[in-house]
């Protein structure tokens, strides 16, 4: 699937300009990415739980989607999506509804790791053909930056604030992208917004699925992670370089690297363009760093294994 | 570590998140959990910041299912522990309140109230009431204050955690998001400087002895195995609310005697009713007011009386007769000469509109919807 | 070149308050002067809504308009694009930047920063809990990652009094004093004028104010 950019910018966007999220947003990014996936000739139904994207996107009575577009609340994007890719197979099979559809679902961390995950987890289940993605930034930035499941070891966020008692987030992640794989769909992703032509191939092969499909991508988020806006994509790619956030699949139970990382840098090299992480340089906060290059470590270690990097 | 408050009755300008925390923090309260929901969200921002200087903790919970849940868990221990939440966030922490009042737990719980139903509306509303009041699967045997100022957030919020702790009922605090966000000068006191007596907390489970040998058993259920059962427990249950509610209810009242007509409201709307009598005493003509500061239990026979005095009513809310329910009940079968509404979901309600409305009743005209 | 100054505090300190009188105070020498809002943290109580009135009196105010905001998001903001180049503008230019430290960092996104003519006063008022004695004060102060003096601005809105005013002042000198740092004016507003005068006694030039926040959030 050799897909040039020049090609892609050429495409119809389904994500128009003029909504209202920040400039240098991950999330449109991550969204539009996904969406060029979208093979032609194919309609699509996106749905959003509350949060930035959907907001922002959706002011009455404007709305940038070139969709169908659905949002209902905060912690049911997968069970409304399961029961509008139902409704479509019941018409499909009465012969009510003509056409090819595919259904994805962006959600951010806050209503997919937390409050979100138990819907999610029953649409994988069930196998429910809807491709859900999560635009993950690490907080839930709609409601002004507070912690969620994403969030990493050590974090300022206004729930977890520094100070002399505390050094920010006292827990690592989860592991969300994993707990995905664990329901044995088809297809689960890894991705992030620097590398576009890698988000591009996993929701490609996502929406080709024969079920249910995941895709974790991390969408940096400059007024919640505190640096300056054009430096989302070199962010992002850091996260990368550091391995705190690897690029991999699991196809059909299968777990494959999708970028190799030559020289793996220390995370402290990811930490110090933030300011979300500026107290972890702090003398009395060093062994926070220290902890989560080793949570770092540890899990890219098992990745490795998983993905048979480990002769 | 600071254990004592940093003032001693000063006036301070804050916000009614901000005034939220500082009482909690007054009322002793040991720990929040909490989700992000707005128009809340400054009460665990602020909290978060308090609670490490004063010893306190707090934890961020998965969604408001599980935040509920986990305030019963530090209260079984023996903990002050409270929330907060607003609109979609209340009707999840129905859920562990019912369980709450069922097990005869303590629990503070205070709700910035926000639009509905709907998502996204976010600033303001009074539509919480009927859920504040009987959400759940249950008798609604909750107390509910409804605050009209800072100085209210401040005093009811302390006044929760006492009588939550005192009775064993959950106590909810029903704000909104304009006196979430809006800025407004308080005094901030310690309780003990004003000879308050604050209700201990007690912890229900790991107490020490041999449950059933050395001291009874505890013994909270929340599970019946038949509805006569059911039934049996309700019934003692319901009587202590009453006896409760007797000791607990509060009103509002200005001016009933001899009113021509009585503005009814509750919360952030009564600042506009008193205004508007005030106005109105100006250019000679007499209003009255009447509010219920307890939601739940009702002020009934405070309201009875008043309407006894007055019996042409207005009732004005920022919900679709939320209140005017409550009042329809508690007036039931006494006589009421006219009845007006104005109700504006999630709209706030001014002194002039009062004033206007009035005066157009006067002269024969109605307002209702 | 023009004055560059950025008014930062915590949250209800009056920095916005201020800001607006203080580019008041430089309209009318002949140079343009800007009044930037800056505030992404709070999207109430800021100066949008005031935009139209205070153009009227020929400043030139970089806010969004209140129309625009309507429905963005629950906390959400946009970071006006004019904003951005707001340092690089002629004239006088007075910055209202959001609340705390963090508030306060949003002047990294600025181009031209670190400009050499900046310079950042934190508004402090001593009727807020959080900066309420002189230690307090100073541990806000000390996370900001520049400061170059304080404005006493001690107030409790329409509830203030004159021992609100001094007594806030006291504590706000006490404070500069142990950060070494400057307390550029006494605030506080007009109605004041008569029993202040000319603020003898405050240790600090007397700015009063014209009330406009008040208004902002309707």
């Amino acid at each position: 699937m050799a897909v040039k950019l020049s090609e892609l910018t050429k495409q119809r966007e389904l994500l128009t300009g003029g909504h209202r999220l920040c400039a240098g947003c991950g999330a449109s990014v991550a969204v539009r990415q996904v969406l060029h996936a979208v093979p032609k000739d194919t309609s699509v139904v996106t749905c959003c739980p509350t949060g930035c994207l959907e907001v922002s996107t959706t002011i009455y009575p404007y709305n940038a989607w070139r969709t169908g577009f659905i949002h209902s609340a905060f912690e049911n994007a997968a069970s409304t999506m399961s029961g509008v890719e139902t409704a479509y197979r019941a018409l499909k099979k009465k012969g009510k509804v003509s056409g090819d559809f595919r259904f994805v679902v962006f959600g951010g961390d806050g209503g997919t790791y937390d409050i979100g995950f138990q819907a999610l987890s029953g649409m994988l289940e069930r196998g429910h053909r809807v491709l859900y993605v999560c635009y993950n930034n690490e907080a839930y930035m709609n409601t002004g930056i507070q912690r969620s499941g994403a969030t990493q070891l050590g974090t300022w966020t206004t729930t977890s604030p520094y100070g002399e008692q505390s050094f920010g987030k006292g827990q690592n992640r989860k592991d969300l992208t994993a707990i995905a794989a664990a329901h044995n769909i088809p297809y689960v992703g890894q991705a992030a917004v620097h590398n576009w032509r890698d988000t591009f191939t996993k929701a490609g092969k996502a929406l080709q699925a024969e079920g249910a499909a995941f895709l974790n991508i991390l969408a940096p988020c400059h007024r919640g992670w505190r640096y300056p806006m054009e430096k989302t994509i070199e962010i992002s790619k850091m996260a990368t370089e550091v391995c705190i956030w690897p690029l991999y699949e699991v196809e059909n139970g299968k777990w494959r690297l999708t970028y190799r990382v030559r020289n793996k840098k220390p995370v402290r090299d990811y930490l110090k363009m933030q300011g979300r992480f500026a107290h972890l340089f702090r003398p009395e906060n060093e062994g926070v760093i220290e902890q989560l290059q080793e949570f770092t470590d540890r899990q890219w270690e098992s990745l490795l294994e998983r993905c048979g990097e480990k002769a | 570590m600071q254990r004592t408050l940093p003032f001693s009755e000063n006036r301070v300008f804050v916000t009614g998140n901000e005034a939220v925390a500082w009482a909690a923090l007054a009322a002793g309260a040991d720990i929040m959990f909490g989700y992000p929901i707005t128009p809340q969200n400054e009460i665990m921002h602020y909290w978060t910041r308090l609670a490490p200087a004063y010893g306190k903790k707090f934890l961020q919970t998965e969604d408001e299912l599980s935040a509920g849940f986990t305030t019963i868990g530090g209260v079984l221990a023996g903990r002050k522990a409270f929330s907060a939440t607003a609109g979609p966030g209340t009707v999840l922490f129905q859920e562990p309140v019912t369980m709450a009042e069922m097990m005869r737990i303590p629990m503070v719980v205070i709700i910035q109230q926000r639009g509905g139903p709907s998502t996204a509306t976010v600033i303001y509303s009074q539509q919480e009431v009927n859920l504040a009041a009987f959400g759940g699967n249950g008798e609604g045997w909750r107390v509910v204050y409804s605050t009209a100022n800072h100085q209210e957030l401040y005093d009811y919020t302390i006044k929760a955690f006492n009588v939550a702790w005192t009775y064993r009922f959950p106590v909810f605090v029903l704000g909104d998001g304009y006196q979430a966000k809006m800025r407004e000068s308080l005094v901030m006191y310690d309780p003990a400087s004003r000879g308050m007596e604050l209700a201990p907390a007690e912890a229900v489970v790991g107490k020490p002895g041999r449950p059933g040998s050395s001291r009874p058993a505890v013994h909270l259920r929340n599970a019946f195995s038949v509805e006569e059962e059911l039934y049996e427990s309700i019934m003692p249950g319901e009587e202590e609310f009453r006896s409760m509610a007797r000791r607990v209810v509060e009103h509002d009242e200005e001016g009933t005697r001899g009113a021509e007509l009585v503005i009814i409201s509750h919360g952030v709307v009564s600042r506009a009713a008193v205004a508007a009598i005030k106005r109105l005493k100006e250019k000679g003509i007499k209003a009255g007011y009447f509010r219920p500061v307890t939601i739940r239990p009702f002020p009934e026979e405070a309201l009875q009386r008043a309407v006894a005095l007055c019996p042409r009513l207005l009732v004005v809310e920022s919900a679709l007769g939320q209140l005017a329910r409550l009042v329809k009940e508690a007036l039931f079968n006494r006589p009421v000469e006219s009845f007006d509404t104005i109700f504006r979901p999630g709209v706030g309600i001014t002194a002039e509109e009062l004033v206007e409305a009035v005066i157009k009743i006067r002269q024969g005209g109605t307002t209702c919807v | 070149m023009g004055i560059r100054e950025a008014y930062v505090g915590e949250y209800a300190s009056g920095k916005s308050e201020y800001a607006i009188n203080r580019a008041l105070s430089l309209c009318g020498g002949g140079e343009e002067v800007t009044l930037v809002d800056l505030d992404l943290v709070e999207p109430f109580y800021t100066l949008r809504p005031l935009r139209e009135e205070l153009s009227a009196v020929g400043l030139t105010v970089i806010a969004r308009d209140s129309r625009e905001t309507a429905g963005l998001g629950e906390t959400g903001n946009i970071f006006e694009p004019s904003a951005r180049f707001s340092l690089l503008r002629p004239g006088h230019v007075v910055l209202d930047v959001g609340y705390g430290a963090y508030g306060g960092r949003v002047l990294n996104l600025l181009e031209g920063y670190p400009h050499p003519d900046l310079r950042v006063f934190v508004v402090v008022n001593a009727a807020r809990p959080f900066t309420a004695t002189p230690e307090k004060i100073v541990q806000f102060v000390r996370t900001f990652d520049r400061v170059d003096g304080l404005v006493s601005n001690s107030n409790l809105g329409d509830d203030t009094d004159l021992e609100v005013i001094r007594h806030g002042n006291e504590i706000v000198r006490a404070a500069a004093r142990a950060l070494n740092l400057p307390v550029v004016a006494a605030a506080a507003d007009e109605r004041f004028r008569r029993d202040l005068g000319d603020g003898e006694g405050l240790g600090a030039p007397v700015v009063y104010l014209k009330r406009f926040m008040h208004r902002a959030f309707r």
